[in-house]
């Protein structure tokens, strides 16, 4: 049955808003190669969603012409599904003789001609031009009063919101595990809520300002984000069970604190860098937040009538890459004069560290030596060390620093830790290593630097005020 | 080529003695230097020849200058030198009385060999050295604690040149009727700036400090340093240090040994005040571009070292009088 005046996407349109539940709207498209059969229904979300199979007239044609029951099936009529008809191709012989046995087979279908036209593109615009006839709401967490997690649907975009309608959000995203967080897209109906669509991203740890953009019914793209997202296929069961009781406590910052003995033989100096290096990798790479890292190079004292610093501080709290490219610098330089050979500036690093670090810093401070000899003594000492020059006294200051909250204290030494100085045992306790055998997570997990407990948390927490 | 002038011969001779590697070229460099510090002391040291001034020069200069210790010696050296000074005498009768000042020379013969020269086991020449003893009237004998305590070889080094010593003194018909050797003994203990020398005398209650604006640690001469020798004898490697003391007294009438502690380089002084400072006060530094592997840390103010030469030379030189007492305390 023709429909004089009316134009096939107002139509389509009304045909697609009028489906509901199981029932389905069949399009036929009597094309010039072939019959396309586009299949649409609303799926658990009520999103308009197409299927078609295509079918070639030499498919349906039987000693050269096509053949009535095999153009019908190519159709795939169903008597309870609206049916419209659509010749595009009205010069064909074939196109016109289909169109005729379709209109027999289900007269109350609409038949419209529409020369050239590309079924499949109007219907994916008429569909994503339709409004939601649902509540789009992202899936996000919500730590409740005792700390425990619950989902909680951040709105998006409400019933009637089209295509090209943004809304804007405040995300926070924990780390989450390999595949990366879930930008998951709930609808509501009848209490109760439908994936409308699935995407994962690994968006490091933070807070990201977000814009949602409704692209068609059941599709929502998230901007914003510093990793674009794309198709999840976890399972939404797999999600939830993925989401912990309650959130862990948040670690707190970390301020990696690397002193490298940088004066000695070249490849001994080296090797010390090159442990730094890893150490300040790991912790950068380790689930907690990105690290604050300082590094001082020392040596010993000289003692000359004017004597050069034994200390610089070569990055002071700096970000890992920072730091990175300051042990780069270093290796590139020589090593400084091996000088007093039986002790160097420790005291005095750690002396610079008490004046560096905040009484007060709520960072988690992890110390760590690279190094060979022991400490300057502050005074006379039966090991007959030179004493320091500056009076710096390790024993005094290191028992302060052990008394912040926070702070640990690790050493890498040249020898083995069973050869090593007695001072170095005695301040690493058993964070000490010698360089042959460091284990460098092992390590930096008895400093702290590494969450004993894994942080991973699937889903976004809506940070909007 | 001229032949070298000979210089007048001294009135008297001291020997050195001690064992291999007891400091006894670095205490002579230092010789020069405690000379030239002290400001009421009009003595001085100089080379008997060219090659013993030459030396001198070296050693006094290596020693200030480059704040680096002699070499260490090689095959078998020996040096000539010369104390030289003048001390004032009170001479005449009653209204006659009057000061005169006279001058003084007193040899200053050094032996050293690279190995053990005063070993029992030493099987070069001992023959120069045991010339020197027997010219000698007085002996400046260096005792190394901190050797002692590492090596032990003070009995050892001295035995069997004592021996050969009393053999050719004793038997001679002009022998003392006492069977003592004639000899004056200045026994020097060494190294007094070393951590442990310092804090066994700070534990024996022994240390007294100099007046001057340095207020450096000192230990008298006489009884306190005795008792400090004798302490440091008892933590002999060898165990047999304390023999040391047995021998001398047997040897020497007693009331010709003195005792002093002593230190060629001294102690380092805090630059900011210019003072002892009892936390920091080591002033020899490990340093491996030395040849020795040592070196002094700031500059040489020797304790003790130019007091037992002038106290061999009073005790030698009828009259002269040197006032260590006061040197001392400055």
């Amino acid at each position: 049955m023709a429909v004089p005046g009316e134009e096939l996407p107002k139509s389509l349109t009304k045909a697609i808003r009028g489906l509901s539940g199981h029932h389905r709207l069949i399009v036929v498209e009597a094309a010039a190669d072939g019959i396309s059969a586009y299949q649409v229904g609303r799926n658990a979300a009520d999103v308009p969603v197409a299927r078609v199979w295509r079918t070639t007239w030499e498919e349906m044609s039987a000693d050269g012409a096509p053949e009535k029951e095999r153009v019908l099936r190519a159709a795939r009529l169903d008597p309870a599904a609206t049916t419209l008809l659509v010749c595009t191709f009205p010069d064909g012989a074939d196109p016109a003789q289909a169109i005729a046995w379709l209109q027999a087979a289900a007269p109350d279908a609409q038949t419209h001609t529409a020369p050239g036209a590309a079924i499949g593109g109007l219907l994916r615009t008429v569909i994503a031009d339709e409004p939601l006839t649902q509540l789009y709401e992202l899936a996000t967490l919500a730590a409740g009063p005792d700390g425990t997690l619950r989902f909680r649907g951040r709105v998006l975009f409400p019933v009637g919101s089209r295509r090209r309608d943004t809304v804007p959000l405040d995300l926070r995203f924990h780390r989450s595990d390999g595949p990366g967080a879930a930008l998951a897209v709930i609808s509501w109906a009848d209490r109760r809520f439908r994936l409308v669509s699935l995407q994962r991203a690994h968006v490091p740890p933070g807070r990201y300002e977000v814009t949602a953009e409704l692209e068609r019914p059941g599709r929502v793209r998230f901007h914003g984000l510093p990793d674009a997202p794309v198709r999840d296929d976890r399972t939404w069961d797999e999600l939830v069970a993925a989401v912990p009781d309650r959130l862990p406590p948040e670690p707190p910052d970390v301020h990696l604190v690397c002193a490298i003995e940088t004066s000695g033989p070249a490849d001994d100096v080296a090797a010390r860098l090159d442990r730094a290096t890893q150490f300040v990798r790991n912790a950068a790479a380790g689930p907690g937040p990105e690290p604050a890292v300082t590094l001082v190079a020392y040596g010993p004292h000289a003692f000359v009538r004017r004597p050069p610093p034994p200390l610089r501080v070569v990055a002071d709290r700096r970000p890992a890459a920072d730091a990175l490219r300051a042990l780069d610098d270093l290796r590139d330089r020589e090593p400084d004069d091996p000088g007093y050979p039986r002790a160097a500036a420790v005291e005095c690093v750690l002396a610079e560290l008490e004046r560096l670090i905040p009484a007060r810093d709520p960072a988690h401070v992890a110390l760590l030596l690279f190094g060979d000899r022991p400490p300057h003594p502050a005074e006379v000492a039966p090991s007959e060390i030179l004493p320091c020059p500056a009076a710096a006294d390790w024993r005094t200051t290191l028992a302060v620093l052990r008394r912040r909250p926070g702070f640990a204290c690790g050493a890498v030494t040249d020898r083995p830790a069973r050869r090593a100085d007695p001072f170095w045992a005695g301040f690493a306790g058993d964070a000490l290593a010698g360089q042959d055998a460091v284990d460098v997570p092992a390590l930096a997990a008895r400093l702290g630097l590494g969450a004993a407990e894994p942080r991973y948390v699937p889903f976004p927490f809506d940070e909007t005020t | 080529m001229a032949a070298e002038r000979q210089p007048p011969s001294p009135d008297h001779n001291i020997a050195m003695w001690g064992a291999t590697g007891s400091g006894k070229t670095t205490f002579l460099a230092a010789l020069d230097i405690a000379l030239s510090r002290a400001d009421h002391i009009d003595w001085k040291v100089i080379g008997a020849n060219e090659a013993s001034t030459d030396v001198l020069i070296k050693l006094s200069s290596k020693l200030a200058n480059d704040n680096e210790f002699p070499d260490a010696t090689f095959g078998v050296e020996q040096y000539q030198w010369r104390l030289v000074g003048q001390s004032e005498h009170r001479e005449g009768r009653l209204w006659n009385r009057r000061t005169v000042r006279r001058g003084h020379s007193v040899g200053l013969d050094v032996h050293d060999a690279e190995g053990e020269l005063f070993s029992n086991d030493f099987i070069g020449d001992h023959e120069p050295m045991l010339q020197s003893l027997a010219r000698s009237r007085g002996i400046v004998y260096l005792f190394d604690p901190i050797r002692e305590f590492e090596v032990g070889d003070a009995y050892k080094s001295l035995d069997g040149m004592l021996a050969r010593l009393a053999q050719r003194m004793l038997n001679a018909e002009d022998a003392p009727d006492d069977g003592r050797l004639p000899h004056y003994v200045a026994v020097c203990t060494t190294k007094f700036d070393e951590v442990r020398v310092l804090q066994t005398a700070q534990n024996l209650g022994l240390l007294d400090f100099d007046a001057d604006e340095h207020g450096c640690p000192r230990v008298a001469g006489g009884e306190d340093a005795r008792e400090l020798f004798r302490e440091l004898c008892s933590v002999s490697r060898s165990g047999t240090a304390d023999l040391v003391l047995r021998k001398l007294t047997r040897y020497f009438r007693e009331d010709r040994i003195g005792f002093f502690v002593t230190s060629a380089v001294g102690f380092h002084l805090d630059p900011r005040v210019n003072r002892f400072n009892p936390r920091d006060y080591q002033n020899v530094v490990p340093d491996a571009r030395s040849q020795r592997g040592f070196r002094i840390r700031s500059g040489v103010r020797p304790i003790n070292v130019m007091e037992p030469l002038l106290w061999l030379a009073e005790r030698l030189s009828d009259g002269v009088r040197v006032d260590l007492e006061t040197e001392a305390a400055r």
